[in-house]
């Protein structure tokens, strides 16, 4: 009875070859019954059941899946396979695109030869390899019609929503609408139920919609960003009390009851089986196909991604697309190597005429090593794949086997399952292939992520490889103390301390120039720890992350060897601030206090001297005053997690290290050049800005070291925003036009676009540096807001005065 | 069939079913109740706790067999089906706890049956334990069978009691299924 209509309801919409953009909607009374497939049309059942999390509990979701379930199926479909909708009409199921291209091996393209002048960097191919896409991809060529037949199973209303492109309207219980709407511009969007604004959609009502031209299908959109390879990674966090609740029938409200995520995943897989190293090898295998980038070392000029290369081959990385169908917002974190961000929901960031939004976003293609991921954003970076800038000679000559780096969410408490089991959250690591012939790699497999988790490599006191003569040697010791804050509040911390530190917070400042030869000897005195130097891109063993290296008990030196910048290049140089930290049970360890800042300088350059009393942050950048040059590090702290052990969570016991809860808020820091205090703890009480004309300006460096997104403003005394502040760097890289291929990327600041601004939005781990430029000589206001990670509500401003003279 | 699973919800409740969601697991064809087997009620039939073994997995007691308790499916010899591997030196737990169970699934349609929904309480508090392995993983139950299944558990040092608790994830229920000992490794 219901076929003939669904066959003319398809004829009809088939044979309609304009159709307005937000879709052509057709319902029908019924779809209890599973439908019968059509050519062309892309069946999605609107099923609820159960879902496996990495501990193995089940939690009740929603989803769009390919055949009608029910609750209680074993196996409830609550995702679709990847589907492609060609331009010549035709809707192929399949998990790589372009379809007929050749699918690179375990996800990893082969290159194509090595490189003729470059020794251990290879050529890479131009427009030829596949791409695998996860579950819940639907790929649309420019070009084609999308026709979805969308079946409601359930007992509410639900609908589909492509934001801006397509939208079912309300689906009654038991009914069906079909849809159908010329695909989009080249992009990534996101398909999901707006029901309840995000409930339904954190409930597992949500997919990706990729669309490509197909006459450039190795680019982000014509004339964009060529690739070899693109990925799609999507982030989504569980709640299983919701899912209780949903299950329950009741109506969740996210204001009254916002979300407590207790499971966080990249594309349906959490910590072990993300990495791809569960006893499962069918479900590692997928997971290195889908979400693992990998490959060859190339050269790479973000100023040019395909312009100038022979036909053969391209000097690009490897595209991702990362969306956000989460609860909280995300701090993609790489290892390795800096991502250029192109891209934010479907609006090209500029190479040259960038600005800082309304929410204090800097709006400029840049590199970055924390990618902020907003609630339903998205964004396309480029992983360039190439040689980690803080690797010696002699460790990059010796390489004969993969290395591999993690990515992982900076707001730690994603890095847990289950309130503990970190790492078992959001995680992925990239590969850079070894030099040669692939060699089959095989990794040690666990049973479940406890395992995982309560084994990681150790070592107790393992040499350092290819040693050189240091140029700069430090020693962090690991200490725990009770410390009193400004407020006079005592909490335990443990951080790191040197020779002449004392016990005091953060830990003493790392401090080097480019080109320097680093040692940093831990001691962890305690257990094991290890330090990564955040934003340092050395060789795998010397960047501090034990499921990728080891842990140390009893000591290591750290080896690296910062970029060497050049003026007016923007993929080199290694000059600006970061931080290091522990990074063993991380999501504890760094809000114990486990961190302290790393400043990079740059080298002096004949053509950009120095003067008396004022450094550069960058080998081009701007003078600035030494005297004024401030550190500015937002800290929430959460007094429950100040109770734990060292290994908290680590055997799977639930501590709810997935709940930041924080009760107190600092602004640790202060200034960088001035004495050393004595204070337990070191925080600014009033910052000092150089007017103009009476100096070099002031350099604020700001580091957000809490979990949660902050936000920095500046206004005058009554309250009245200032724009004083010029952003000049990012995650250590300065801004610069990037808009001529070949041609030299002055700051931007120097080519009449300075990042002026009086708001800056950083997440966790995100660094500025910036310079401030008060309008008069007076009082003004330093503020920061911390907010929170799921409702974005302000938990808590602190405030500094800042005299301008 | 709306209509039918409320009329069955209705039919469950006036005869006095007890077990929460059964309903909603039975089809138009189903019988009124779940079968069942040893142990408690669940909604889709029952769960029981056969048998626990608590060790120490420190290198010296590591081939030594610890107290087995309960049934004799806590095989005393092979009461490991996955090794135990935890880190010391990490900071993880290294004692142990293994338990047997038997799933009866009472309908007439498949259910899925994960390990993880078995979780060891510490303390009679808030915290609960995540397995560290399984010899069964997750997996459909056939209408009318039963299976056994061996899970282990990081727990704590000796001197905290332990739980074993299952979560009926369809009815949203948790139930008790017994104690581990008083804590104290044997």
């Amino acid at each position: 009875m219901i076929e003939p209509t669904r066959r003319e309801v398809l004829a009809a919409t088939g044979g309609v070859t304009a159709i307005a953009a937000t879709g052509a909607i057709v319902s029908e009374a019924s779809a209890s019954q599973p439908a019968v497939t059509t050519p062309g049309v892309l069946d999605l059942y609107v099923n609820e059941g159960l879902v496996r999390m990495v501990d193995d509990s089940l939690v009740y979701m929603r989803g769009f899946g390919a055949t009608p379930t029910d609750i209680a199926s074993p196996r409830p479909s609550l995702r679709i396979s990847p589907q492609v909708f060609l331009a010549d009409g035709r809707l192929v199921s399949s998990r790589s695109y372009p379809i007929g291209a050749a699918l690179p091996k375990e996800g990893r393209p082969d290159p194509l030869a090595p490189h003729p002048r470059l020794p251990g960097q290879y050529l890479i191919r131009r427009r030829y390899w596949a791409s695998y896409f996860p579950p819940r991809t639907i790929v649309a060529e420019v070009g084609s019609t999308v026709r979805l037949r969308v079946h409601n199973r359930l007992k509410r209303a639900h609908q589909l929503r492509i934001d801006g492109v397509a939208d079912t309207g309300p689906i009654a219980p038991g009914g069906t609408v079909t849809l159908a709407f010329k695909a989009p511009v080249a992009g990534t969007y996101i398909y999901h139920d707006p029901g309840g604004k995000s409930v339904e959609r954190i409930l597992g009502l949500h997919g990706v919609f990729v669309v490509v031209d197909p006459a450039q299908r190795w680019e982000l959109a014509a004339g964009r960003a060529e690739f070899e390879r693109q990925w799609v990674w999507l982030c989504q966090d569980v709640d299983p009390v919701w899912g209780a609740r949903a299950r329950a029938g009741q109506v969740i409200d996210p204001v009254a009851t916002p979300p407590v995520p207790r499971y966080f995943m990249l594309n349906d897989r959490s910590g072990f089986r993300s990495l791809g190293v569960s006893d499962d090898a069918v479900d590692s295998r997928t997971a290195l196909e889908e979400s693992l980038p990998s490959g060859s070392t190339r050269d790479f000029d973000v100023r040019a991604f395909s312009v100038g290369q022979v036909a053969a081959n391209v000097g690009t990385g490897q595209m991702i697309r990362l969306v956000n169908v989460g609860a909280v917002v995300h701090q993609m974190h790489f290892h390795g190597n800096h991502v250029w961000t192109l891209r934010r929901n479907g609006a090209d960031f500029p190479r040259l005429a960038g600005h800082v939004d309304v929410e204090g976003h800097a709006v400029l293609q840049q590199w970055e090593d924390v990618v902020e991921l907003d609630q339903m954003d998205r964004k396309e970076i480029m992983l360039p794949i190439r040689r980690p800038p803080e690797v010696p000679e002699r460790t990059w000559a010796a390489r004969d086997e993969d290395w591999e780096y993690p990515m992982h969410c900076h707001a730690e408490p994603s890095q847990t399952a289950a309130g503990g089991l970190y790492p078992g959250g959001l995680v992925a690591h990239w590969t850079l292939a070894a030099p040669g012939p692939r060699v089959a790699h095989a990794h040690e497999t666990f049973p479940s992520q406890a395992a995982f988790a309560s084994n990681q490599p150790h070592e107790g006191s393992p040499e350092t490889l290819f040693p050189e003569t240091p140029t700069k040697t430090f020693l962090r010791k690991f200490f725990n103390r009770r410390l009193v804050f400004p407020d006079g509040a005592e909490h335990e911390i443990w951080s790191f301390e040197d020779e002449t530190s004392g016990r005091r917070f953060p830990a003493p400042l790392i401090r080097v120039t480019e080109g320097d030869m680093v040692h940093v000897k831990l001691e962890p005195s305690k257990r094991v720890h290890t330090i990564h130097h955040h934003g340092m891109e050395p060789d795998p063993r010397n960047d501090g992350v034990g499921h990728t290296s080891f842990e140390v008990t009893g000591s290591y030196t750290y080896q690296w060897r910062p970029d060497l910048g050049v003026p007016a290049d923007p993929n080199n140089g290694a000059s600006g601030l970061y931080f290091y930290h522990c990074h063993v049970n991380t999501v504890l360890h760094v809000q114990m206090g486990m961190f302290g800042p790393l400043i990079v300088d740059p080298i002096v350059h004949p053509a950009f001297p120095l003067a008396p009393g004022a450094r550069r942050s960058f080998i081009d950048g701007p003078l600035y005053d030494i005297a004024t040059e401030t550190l500015l590090v937002p800290y929430a702290l959460d007094p429950r997690w100040h109770t734990f052990e060292h290994a908290a969570g680590l055997s799977g016991e639930d501590v709810g290290l997935n709940r930041f809860d924080p009760k107190f808020f600092y602004v640790v820091g202060g200034l960088l050049n001035g004495p050393a205090g004595t204070a337990d703890v070191a925080s600014p009480r009033q910052l000092r800005a150089n007017l103009p004309g009476t100096g070099h300006p002031t350099l604020f460096r700001m580091l957000n070291a809490n979990y949660f997104p902050s936000r920095a403003r500046f206004t005058d005394t009554a309250g009245k925003p200032v724009e004083m502040a010029e952003l000049i760097a990012h995650d250590g890289r300065a801004f610069r036009d990037t808009s001529r291929p070949g041609q030299p990327s002055r700051p931007v600041r120097d080519v009449g676009h300075p990042l002026r601004t009086d708001a800056i939005a950083f997440g966790a781990a995100e660094r500025y540096d910036m310079l401030v430029h008060p309008p008069y000589r007076g009082t003004f206001l330093f503020h920061v807001d911390f907010t929170h990670w799921v409702t974005g509500r302000v938990l808590a401003t602190r405030t500094i005065p800042v005299v301008a003279s | 069939m709306e209509l039918s699973r409320r009329r069955m919800m209705l039919g469950l409740g006036a005869t006095g079913v007890a077990a929460v969601g059964a309903g909603v697991l039975l089809t138009r064809d189903s019988p009124p109740t779940p079968s069942r087997g040893a142990g408690q009620w669940t909604s889709f039939g029952t769960v029981a706790l056969l048998g626990w073994s608590r060790r120490s997995l420190d290198a010296a007691a590591e081939h030594e067999a610890g107290h087995v308790h309960g049934a004799d499916h806590a095989d005393e010899h092979s009461a490991t089906t996955t090794p135990l591997i935890p880190s010391a030196v990490h900071g993880a737990w290294t004692d142990a706890v293994t338990v047997d169970l038997r799933v009866h699934n009472g309908t007439q349609g498949p259910i899925e049956l994960s390990p993880g929904q078995f979780r060891v309480r510490v303390g009679g508090g808030d915290m609960t334990v995540s397995l560290y392995g399984a010899d069964r993983p997750a997996g459909p139950v056939v209408a009318g069978s039963t299976t056994d299944l061996r899970i282990n558990y990081l727990v704590p040092p000796a001197g905290m009691p332990l739980t074993l608790e299952f979560a009926d994830a369809l009815a949203t229920r948790t139930h008790q299924l017994g104690r581990l000992g008083d804590g104290a490794t044997s």
